[in-house]
Order: structure tokens, then sequence, then C-alpha cells
């Protein structure tokens, strides 16, 4: 795998913050489980391998944002560990769900990754599910999963809006899905599904985005310049096909 | 949360397939979560709500692959749509099992297909559950889900006498690692420590990888032509600016 950039960055998420957002909801228990979560993290941060050691099963598995897995987490971390702490830290952890069933433990988190680069810092929000046991009273890692959120960090572009009003009307993924409605507003083009709004962001006057999803949809148009529907341009190269049916 | 195809898939995992995964040296105990995983499964093929719901723990954490956290009641509430049955996983494998006591963890890969019209769209998944022992039988308690990084886009025909531009040594940060870009076989080549990937072409001074990474590298240039280094777009609109150090 050629981008590891991400793999032991949870190790390093800034510690004073994870004490800040601790809820005061937790019980006993789920506080044990965040304690040992937020050792682990300190431990990271000061290279204290003695300690990361301790709360991590020697077969912990990672699997990553990437789709990696890694059962040797500890000496690859050792090796990560070369690098500067700065390259890769997590901060405002949030969201925290512990549930705690007597001796197993699951925690699901979500926190913002910056990583530096020499003329970039590249941002990542993430959301981790991580597992713990307890042996010998204290809480021990045994597997840790995560991914990316889809964020998009694209720059819309001016575009002239009156051509908004083309697009305007019902549009149909497939049959038995729910209709998305495609609308003009405050001069800016929305897409509704039955729950909230999502705004098109200007690509170009034809291509939109939408904050929080990685993808773009391209309006089309037939020979008399009506428009037919649009094509969802997913991340990785595959396209899907949308009608307009109103 | 805007688009959920990929939502069941959880749960349509065709249970016929995971016999044909399953690796020799599973241990008995390891075995146990594997049926138990395919016993699930059994019952999400039927469709049989009432059987399927039995195996998720009330607060089990389902994590997706678009970053959210759903619960039990939200699954089961997407399951029982009909377009459920436009989903479906297949080729389960890469299975990893650890069993402590009570407690198991399973990391496999598998292939997602949804059905959109004459669409096939492919997301290859890694997962990760947690299963809990409790009288006698197991339970799921937390699962995540998401996708890998794999190209659909299709290479376009260049010239590839131009590909002897960029060969050289490049570097992201200081104390990163080294990329080597190579030319072997009429292809470019990206080599970081023991990994190496193929640059297929995009069009002009723009490449892309099959998997890893779904970004797209444009390699810049200077005034007199030169090759000076390459921007990594990734896909979310973020960029990472790479120069050419040999």
């Amino acid at each position: 795998m050629r981008c590891l950039i991400s793999l032991f960055v949870a190790l390093w998420i800034l510690t004073g913050i994870i004490a800040a957002q601790n809820q005061p909801k937790f019980s006993p228990a789920q506080q044990e489980v965040l304690d040992s979560h937020k050792a682990r993290v300190e431990a990271g941060e000061k290279r204290d391998y003695a300690t990361y050691s301790r709360l991590v099963a020697d077969d912990c598995i990672y699997s990553t944002d990437d789709g990696e897995i890694d059962t040797n987490v500890k000496a690859h971390t050792l090796e990560h560990w070369k690098l500067p702490l700065a390259y890769e830290h997590g901060v405002n952890p949030r969201d925290y769900v512990v549930h705690v069933y007597s001796s197993t433990a699951v925690l699901n988190y979500r926190v913002t990754i910056h990583e530096q680069f020499t003329d970039a810092d590249i941002i990542s929000e993430q959301r981790y599910t991580e597992t713990y046991i307890k042996q010998n009273g204290s809480w021990l890692l045994i597997a840790k999963h995560w991914g990316n959120l889809p964020v998009n960090f694209h720059k819309l572009v001016a575009v002239d809006t009156s051509v908004y009003k083309d697009y305007a009307g019902q549009y149909e993924w497939r049959p038995l899905d729910d209709v998305e409605t495609i609308s003009v507003r405050d001069g800016k083009l929305w897409s509704q599904f039955p729950k909230e709004p999502d705004e098109y962001l200007p690509l170009s006057s034809d291509t939109f985005f939408v904050k929080d999803e990685i993808g773009s949809v391209t309006f089309v148009r037939d020979a008399q310049g009506h428009v037919t529907g649009y094509t969802y341009h997913r991340w990785d190269g595959q396209e899907i096909h949308v009608k307009k049916i109103k | 949360m805007r688009y959920l195809t990929f939502l069941a898939f959880a749960l349509c995992l065709p249970a016929g397939t995971i016999c044909a995964q399953d690796q020799p040296k599973l241990s008995p105990v390891e075995q146990e979560v594997v049926n138990i995983s395919k016993a699930r499964v059994d019952a999400a093929s039927r469709r049989d709500i009432a059987a399927l719901a039995g195996y998720f723990a009330e607060g089990c954490i389902f994590s997706t692959d678009d970053g959210t956290v759903i619960t039990k009641t939200e699954l089961m509430g997407h399951y029982r749509k009909p377009t459920a049955a436009y989903g479906r996983l297949v080729d389960p494998r890469d299975h990893i099992v650890h069993v402590y006591g009570n407690t198991a963890v399973v990391n496999y890969r598998v292939s997602g297909h949804e059905q959109f019209g004459g669409t096939d769209l492919i997301s290859e998944q890694r997962r990760t559950e947690t299963w809990l022992k409790q009288n006698g039988s197991w339970l799921l308690i937390a699962m995540q889900w998401d996708n890998l990084p794999i190209n659909f886009r299709k290479p376009v025909a260049v010239d590839p006498k131009v590909y002897q531009d960029y060969v050289g040594e490049y570097l992201d940060r200081p104390g990163g690692d080294v990329e080597t870009v190579s030319v072997r076989d009429g292809k470019l080549w990206s080599r970081i420590g023991n990994d190496e990937d193929e640059y297929l072409p995009a069009g002009g001074d723009a490449f892309f990888l099959k998997e890893g990474d779904l970004g797209t590298f444009v390699f810049s240039r200077d005034a007199q032509g030169h090759v000076t280094g390459y921007t990594s777009h990734r896909v979310d609109g973020q960029e990472i600016p790479v120069k050419k150090i040999k």
C-alpha cells in the first residue's frame, strides 16, 4: 500500500482536548474505557512505548482508512514514531459512544486529522471503532477500524446562476428510490430528498457538488438544450445516470 | 444522510460463499464465530427480519461507510425497505478472526454490488465486527465498514516517450519517504519503499493509480518544460504539492 499516512494518527490525538470532550454522562465503567483510550493516546504523544504496549494486545488488528489490514501494529507503531509528531495529529475528538458489556467494550468516535506536508495541511474527518477487553483489571485494545468521512474541499466557482432554472424539477435514481427535487431558492441550487436539503455548489455552469459528499453531478441536455437528467460521478470513476422525470 | 446505498450490504451476504472462503487454519472457536456470522447472513438472505434482528445486540453500533453511526432500529428499518434488494455483497474473503474468551473480532474484505438501472456500482469494502458470547450465543455488538480506494477510471492513450520527463525522485516533506518514479516496459512506475504502483495516464501530465489512492497526480513543469514536481489532487479537492528532488 502506497499511502500509510493515516495509519497511526489515532495515537496522537491531543489528549488535553480529549479530557475537555469527555461527557459527564459516562458511567464509571465507560469512563474506565475512555481512560484507557486516553492513556494510549498520551503514550503516543510522549513516544512512551512501554505504556502503549501495555494497553494494546500483541495481535491487535488495525483496519485502516485505505482498507489495509495490519496485525503487527506494535512494530509498525515504533517505526512510525520516527516521524515528527507534528506531521500527523488529531484534534477535536468528539461524538464518543461507549458500550460496555462486562469485560468487553466498544468505543466509537469522530476526530479531525491534520497531516502536514511541506506545502499543505491535509484535513481528514475520520470515524473510529475500537474494541477492548478487560484483562488483569486493565482495558486492552484488541481491534481498531477507521475510515474517512466524505467532506468535500472543492471550491465553488462563480457561474451565471440564471441557468439554474433549467435544472429545476424532479429526478429519479431508480424505481422505488426517493425522488430528488431540485429547485432554485435565493439564487442557489438545492437538492432535496425527503429530508433536509443540500445545496448544489457549482464547479461549472453544469457541474455541481455537495459539501458532505465526494463526487459530482453533471447535468445532461438533449439536442434541443432541455435538461434530461444528470450523471453522478462517483469518487472512484464510476458513474450513475439519473433521469429527470418531471 | 443522502445516499444509503451500501447500508444494507451487511445484511445481504450470500451465505454460501462464506464456506468457500474460510481459511483451513481456523481453530474450532474461530470457526464458531464465522459460523454464527454465516447464520446471520442466512437470515438476511431469507430476509427473515425477526431472525436477523436476533443476531444484533440492542445497542449494536453500526459505523457506516459514509461516516455516520446508526442504531439497530435504523438499520433494520432500512432493511425493511424494498430498495434494500438493490444491494448485495459477494465474495467475502481475507478473513481474520481473533477470539479472546467470550469476545471475538472478525475482519474481512467483501465486494458490494448496487444496481442502478443498467449500472452495477461496485464497492470493495473492509469490515470489522465485534462479537460477544452471551448465554451460549454470539451477539454482534459493533460493526464498522468502509470502502477501499479502488479506481475505476480508464487510462487514456498517450505517447509514452514523454514518461522520461518524469523520471526522478520526489519528496512531499522532509523526512518523508522518497518516491522514485521510473519507466519500465513503456510504463510509468512509482516506488515508495517496497511498494510499487503503475501511474496510469489520465491525459497530458496527469496520472492516477489503480488502487490505494483515488487522487490525480499532475506533474508540473518550469518555463523551460523541465518537470519540477507534481501536485497530488485528492478526490476531496485538497492538494499536496510534491517536489522533484533529483
